[in-house]
């Protein structure tokens, strides 16, 4: 199948900011795509020369077989939700809907039917004849979304539409967005510095870094097997623990001394906090193990945290719910892991 | 309570403090003395008839309603596109520009009137309507800026963008988005931009002849001889009609919307 959107080396420059670098992304039709990265990573600089308010210096932008690198943004075929929503605050609910539908060339009557549908999807056909500024936040999310999708564009973009939410209306947004995404087939891309928001709604992310694109994967890839260290720390809790050489094609952990194949050149070995275990009794053959001391222990309800002292290295370790509360500060304690399932990165 | 109070009474003092000249001025226009007398001694108009029996008076009313609305309209027409300009775009001596547009608010008049008089002469414009009609735009162009500038701001550029994203060419996104957003402004400064040009003595004075007149320099020169209630009369005229404009704007457009920015 044609991609629906390939940048190629797509480059920009603020003065002497190096905002992208040679970009390359490729999208297909109906993808959820997270761009993900922390502020001034380039993410936001790399929607809007997708949406057209940006010349890239370099590089090009096709969408299917035509190039849109230097189209203006009301040629191309493509619709952007907002941060700021950004509603046309003298106009009403439905107008600002309607509003895409009229410049495309539909008549009055029938832009209003279309843009009563697209209020429909989103909860909000009661809200037609209101100003925006009547509107709650999560509201006003909805009907910029409403405005974007109405007219059936074939990528939706989407600059950091919930952050402007409470947490738990966040949530149900996240949920509600990807469905809304799956029912229209419309491919999205959302540009977030939410890792977890990335990881909950998108089918690929890309996660971005100081104009260059570091790591393009499933959720599943970017958090088990990240490409480069930024990735491993950026996405979740990482324990990165040393490696020294031990003979061609070995290397051996710095804490516990387990020796695992390993590829030469690799720095480290990468365990979430969810592989690493508390061994009591019974040791499995594949489970290395090595002592430590609790020196703090977190739990937030579904998870407790303990950080563990294993010499110059503080472990995190995560455990389900309360499980772990009453070990105290001070107390020795075994953990395991298991040196195969280990994810090694290279820098 | 007292203190609200306390407040009534000096709002209702600085009102009376600026309304009573006012006052005075229209009662004089209506004495029967033929010096300036207040409270007026007996009613009559019949200084309202001298003044519209004076053809001098009566074109020098047309002039200025004139000029006034031409220097307007110009002002408007040439202010809200350099007022885009300068919050839109980076250029090349953009802080000049501005500055530039701006000074003839720092500027005495008077300069600008001699300036504007020797620089006619060399173009054969001298004391003409033409002539007085550029050194008005001149003055009143930085009012129209000063209050349309403030409204472009960001959240007033992503409108535009919201705009251009959905289909809208440049031209509909002005007519649809950015005008009705500014209009406000624009009808503000406008109103400063009329006001400060039919008032205008020091610039126009350079640039007037007995045949061209303005209304503000006609009676600068009157009462100059002359103290007798015409003066009163046109002064009169003159706030009646500024009330009357007040007026017709609230109802036409509401004065809540020149007092404070809109909510966006």
């Amino acid at each position: 199948m044609q991609p629906l959107l390939s940048i190629d080396a797509v480059s920009k420059r603020f003065a002497a900011h190096r905002a992208l670098a040679e970009v390359d992304l490729v999208v297909e039709p109906g993808e959820f795509i997270a761009l993900l990265g922390p502020s001034g990573c380039g993410k936001t600089t790399l929607l809007r020369c997708i949406a057209g308010f940006l010349t890239p210096d370099e590089g090009r932008i096709r969408i299917e077989d035509e190039d849109i690198t230097r189209a203006p943004p009301y040629r191309r075929p493509l619709n952007t939700v907002f941060q700021s929503y950004a509603l046309f605050p003298h106009m009403s609910v439905a107008d600002n809907v309607a509003y895409g539908p009229r410049r495309a060339g539909v008549g009055r009557r029938e832009a209003q039917a279309r843009a009563a549908e697209a209020l429909a999807l989103v909860g909000l056909e009661e809200m037609g004849t209101r100003l925006p500024r009547a509107l709650s936040g999560g509201q006003q999310q909805r009907v910029a979304l409403a405005r974007a999708i109405v007219n059936r564009p074939k990528l939706l973009l989407l600059d950091e539409p919930l952050s402007a939410l409470d947490l738990k209306l966040r949530r149900r947004m996240q949920i509600e967005l990807k469905h809304i995404q799956e029912k229209l087939g419309i491919a999205f891309i959302f540009v977030t510095h939410d890792q977890e928001e990335a990881m909950a709604m998108a089918d690929r992310i890309v996660v971005m870094n100081a104009g260059r694109i570091e790591q393009t994967g499933t959720p599943e890839a970017i958090y088990r097997a990240p490409a480069t260290r930024f990735v491993a720390e950026f996405v979740g809790e990482p324990n990165l623990i040393a490696l020294e050489p031990a003979g061609p094609g070995h290397a051996r952990l710095a804490i516990g001394g387990a020796e695992l194949p390993a590829a030469s050149g690799m720095r480290f070995a990468m365990a979430r906090p969810e592989d690493i275990v508390l061994v009591n009794g019974d040791v499995p053959d594949d489970l290395a193990t090595f002592p430590g001391v609790v020196e703090e222990v977190l739990a937030i309800g579904p998870l407790t945290t303990l950080f563990v002292r294993c010499g110059e290295t503080v472990l995190k370790v995560a455990r389900l719910g309360m499980s772990g509360v009453e070990l105290r500060p001070g107390s020795p304690v075994t953990l395991g892991l298991r040196p195969a399932a280990l994810h090694l990165i290279a820098e | 309570m007292i203190a609200r109070l306390l407040i009534r009474i000096i709002a209702l003092a600085a009102m009376a403090y600026l309304v009573l000249p006012l006052v005075v001025i229209m009662g004089a226009s209506l004495t029967q003395t033929s010096y300036l007398a207040f409270p007026p001694q007996g009613l009559t108009l019949k200084w309202f008839g001298v003044l519209f029996d004076d053809p001098s008076y009566v074109s020098a009313f047309i002039t200025s309603t004139l000029l006034a609305l031409a220097a307007t309209a110009v002002a408007v027409l040439l202010a809200v596109p350099a007022s885009l300009a300068l919050a839109r775009y980076v250029f090349a001596g953009r802080a000049g520009v501005s500055s530039l547009l701006m000074s003839p608010l720092v500027l005495p008049y008077v300069v600008l009137g001699a300036a504007l008089l020797q620089f006619g002469n060399d173009f054969g414009l001298a004391r003409s309507f033409e002539a007085l009609l550029v050194g008005h735009v001149v003055i009143v162009m930085p009012f129209v800026l000063r209050s349309v500038l403030p409204l472009l701001t960001p959240e007033q550029r992503a409108l535009e963008e919201a705009s251009m994203d959905l289909g809208g060419t440049p031209v509909a996104t002005f007519f649809l988005v950015v005008l009705p957003q500014i209009r406000g402004g624009i009808v503000s400064g406008a109103l400063l931009a009329f006001i400060s040009s039919w008032i205008n003595v020091e610039l126009s004075i350079f640039n007037t002849t007995s045949a061209l007149n303005t209304i503000p320099v006609k009676m600068f020169n009157y009462v100059q001889y002359t103290i007798d209630p015409t003066i009163a009369a046109v002064s009169a005229i003159t706030i009646v009609a500024a009330a009357l404009v007040i007026i017709l704007l609230d109802l036409l457009i509401g004065l809540d919307m020149l007092s404070e920015r809109q909510q966006p």
